[in-house]
């Protein structure tokens, strides 16, 4: 649980250092564990301060106190990720937003109050800027939340602007149009409030936005880009390895890695925490160094895990000279707590399944394991992967693991178009219930037809020889269709989800084999789409 | 030496090599998983058994896939996990949704899209042959989520693969996978036009089947499921080893 203070209004007299150095003081009063993320924004990681101070208000009320003690007013959110946190308090929102409620809290805010995190440059003139904040009052109305303390007044001091930008933990965002562009685009589509962010299909919108796009989306659902900082960094959780010879290959790597995780990991369990970024550093032999950053799915602290994900990712993009020295660091979290239960089956661990789906994906290549999920589309053979994260529970997955599945942004190409299992029952009357199962080629194969009267089929030729392939040609024994099919009339035949207008039939052969076969109406050419098994 | 003498001593040697797992009965299934269709796990005994390799095969449009939706299936809606290894990327979610399997609960691992006309293709000496590599790694994929353990089923479909491929297969590589299920609950089933594999616990389940056409005319004709003959050869140690079923799969 995060908290974030946002300084509201201070004495005039003050300097920016002073103010600095209050503001810290505030924070440290409260917890070791904070991040100055702005000149005018803390960070907390308030968690376990219920045991000492109370709930949520009674934390904010603390900080509260504390700030005015040193001639500071401050805006105070509480969320269970530190960018909502951040977002509401620099949009004088004073909350508590519960675990699942942070996309909901941010989604009446307007899209330029994500301007609040750092590197994020989405500032408008200060008329409109007002006027879209809007103030708590407007808040409240539009997300039906409660808010904690007075209401606050409009946001107007205190915003942060690029000369408030503190350096020394920047946030790495990827690399894209300029922020007005994209805050001009997104104005274009009328898609002013986080909220309307968070809904457009994150296929569509990296296709246009790029990946600052989704990242923008992330924020706007209240995802963190990156773990906190805590500021002076709690330990050193680094170790170095400087090699007597150069080493030159993986193989040999993988020990070395070894010799270097099994103390940092050991650290980390000592100190209760996990590795939520791995950053390998190779100084190669050439005197340049390989960088590598790795963002976990899940925070980890098992060397083996650690080795395999490191060695995956550098057999992917190896250094292009030996190595002469090597240093890990990690970015900290607080350990997980993973409460097993009787009434559960037991599932693959989520270290687990990071490491054998980052395997798989070595193997099999990008995009080609997943959970299947279907697609809002009549289009038949359709299909969408979305990450494979089972739960155990029969209701909706909880976290902010299951809301990135949700939204599809760390899935393939069609996973914006993915659904979630809550809906297909809403499926059943229109799905395909028969007692058989369609093999599907993913790319149709053309076919010969002979059709008789009618226009019935009464023969097919493959065009494939071979003795072992199911293919053969031969009569047809019993056809039942057709059964017309189209849609996506309006976008050219050509692409991959372009239109398509045709003729189904179900057909079975004298060898026994059935198969499901179509006619496109504009081509004329016949297709086998799949075998009926 | 007398002969169960002979054979205790044959059995301990075997153990001893960690091979023991080749004796019909000394690794005890670690339970059962039901097929979804009651007829058949009345057959079985009450399903497939777990920490074993089984197969299910049969020719084209005979409804071996059918079959192992249906496992997926059922169990997919008792909280297990499954793994569907679709070595030329064949399967279709949308019919495996509606036949009941929880989607979210399936790793699908979809293999290169090989068309009927490349893996009708025999290679020439000396090029490297496409059909042999995309089958090597849908074993390998099979062999790590095997290993990593957790799935209740893992399934993995060689029906498209010309047998002279997977003759070509040394008995080792099954072996290595019948080791990484052994005594765990997992199960894992092989879907083939011929048999290839199964462990001394598993089952062969041999479909024969064909479409069932409803309607009286031409044009009210439809497809409505496929009429399955399975016939079920089980472990060496059980008795029966080979009993047969009827089984309707309609919608």
């Amino acid at each position: 649980m995060f908290a974030a203070l946002h300084l509201h209004s201070c004495p005039a007299d003050l300097t920016r250092e002073e103010i600095l150095t209050r503001l810290s003081a505030v924070a440290a009063d409260m917890t070791p564990r904070w991040e100055r993320l702005t000149a005018r924004t803390l960070v907390l990681d308030v968690s376990g301060l219920q045991r000492i101070l109370g709930g949520p208000e009674e934390i904010a009320a603390a900080a509260r106190t504390l700030a005015r003690d040193r001639d500071l007013e401050v805006h105070v959110a509480i969320a269970f990720t530190w960018t909502a946190a951040l977002v509401l308090a620099s949009a004088g929102i004073e909350a508590v937003v519960a675990q699942r409620d942070a996309a909901l809290a941010q989604s009446p805010l307007p899209v330029e109050a994500l301007a609040a995190v750092p590197g994020v440059d989405l500032a408008l003139a200060g008329a409109v800027r007002v006027r879209r904040l809007g103030g708590a009052r407007n808040y409240r109305l539009s997300a039906g939340l409660g808010l904690i303390g007075g209401a606050a007044d409009t946001a107007t001091p205190g915003e942060p602007d690029s000369g408030d930008q503190v350096d020394e933990a920047p946030i790495r965002m990827p690399p894209g149009r300029p922020w007005p562009d994209v805050l001009a685009t997104l104005q274009r589509w009328g898609v002013f409030t986080c909220g309307a962010l968070a809904r457009l299909p994150a296929a569509d919108l990296q296709a246009r936005l790029g990946e600052r796009g989704l990242w923008l989306q992330r924020l706007a659902v209240g995802i963190d880009p990156r773990p906190l900082r805590v500021q002076p960094p709690d330990d050193d959780f680094s170790e170095s390895l400087t090699l007597e010879w150069p080493i030159d290959g993986l193989e040999p790597l993988s020990f070395v890695l070894g010799r270097v995780l099994d103390p940092l990991c050991a650290h980390l369990e000592a100190r209760d925490r996990a590795a939520a970024v791995v950053r390998v550093s190779l100084h190669l032999t050439d005197r340049h160094v390989h960088t590598r950053d790795i963002e976990l799915p899940v925070p980890v602290r098992e060397s083996r895990v650690l080795r395999t994900l490191l060695l995956l990712d550098l057999e992917a993009h190896p250094p292009h000279a030996a190595i002469d020295r090597l240093t890990v660091a990690v970015d900290a979290v607080p350990g997980r707590i993973v409460q097993f239960s009787l009434l559960r089956k037991a599932l693959p661990s989520d270290d687990q399944l990071a490491a054998l789906q980052a395997r798989l994906t070595a193997l099999m290549g990008a995009g080609r394991c997943g959970a299947p999920a279907l697609v809002d589309s009549y289009r038949p053979g359709d299909v969408a992967l979305a990450p494979f994260v089972p739960s155990g529970t029969e209701g909706q997955d909880t976290g902010v693991v299951a809301l990135l599945a949700a939204l599809g942004l760390t899935a393939t190409r069609d996973a914006g178009r993915a659904r979630d299992d809550a809906r297909e029952p809403a499926r059943e009357g229109w799905l395909d219930t028969a007692g058989y199962h369609v093999r599907r080629l993913r790319q149709p194969w053309p076919i010969v037809v002979v059709l008789g009267s009618k226009r019935m089929p009464t023969a097919i030729r493959f065009g494939v020889r071979s003795r072992d392939t199911a293919f053969r040609d031969g009569p047809i024994t019993q056809a039942a269709g057709p059964w017309r099919s189209s849609g996506a009339w309006w976008q050219p035949t050509t692409d991959v989800d372009g239109a398509w207008d045709r003729d189904e039939w179900d057909i079975a052969l004298e060898t026994g084999a059935a198969y499901r076969i179509f006619q496109d109406r504009k081509t004329g050419q016949w297709w086998v789409e799949g075998e009926i098994d | 030496m007398s002969l169960p003498r002979s054979r205790a001593h044959l059995e301990a040697l075997l153990q001893a090599r960690r091979l023991d797992g080749t004796l019909a009965g000394r690794v005890p299934a670690t339970g059962v998983l039901s097929t979804g269709l009651p007829e058949l796990d009345t057959t079985l005994g009450g399903g497939w058994p777990r920490g074993h390799v089984s197969e299910i095969v049969g020719p084209a449009s005979s409804g071996r896939t059918r079959v192992l939706v249906s496992t997926l299936a059922s169990a997919t809606s008792r909280g297990d996990v499954a793994a569907w290894i679709d070595t030329v990327d064949r399967g279709d979610p949308a019919g495996a949704a509606a036949a009941g399997v929880r989607l979210s609960h399936v790793l699908w691992v979809r293999g290169m899209p090989l068309s009927p006309g490349v893996l009708a293709l025999r290679p020439r000496r000396g090029d490297p042959d496409l059909t042999h590599t995309v089958v090597q790694r849908a074993i390998k994929a099979a062999h790590l989520v095997a290993q990593a353990g957790g799935f209740g089923v893992v399934a993995l479909d060689l029906c498209d693969i010309p047998a002279f491929v997977l003759r070509q297969i040394p008995s080792s590589t099954w072996l290595r996978l019948h080791r990484a299920i052994e005594g765990r609950e997992t199960m894992l089933v092989m879907l083939a036009a011929e048999p290839i594999t199964r462990s001394a616990g598993g089952v062969s389940l041999r479909v024969q089947g064909r479409p069932r056409w409803e309607g009286e005319t031409a044009r009210s004709c439809r497809l409505a499921g496929m009429d399955c003959a399975m016939r079920v050869v089980s472990s060496r140690s059980a008795e029966g080893t080979t009993r047969e079923v009827q089984v309707a799969l309609a919608g």
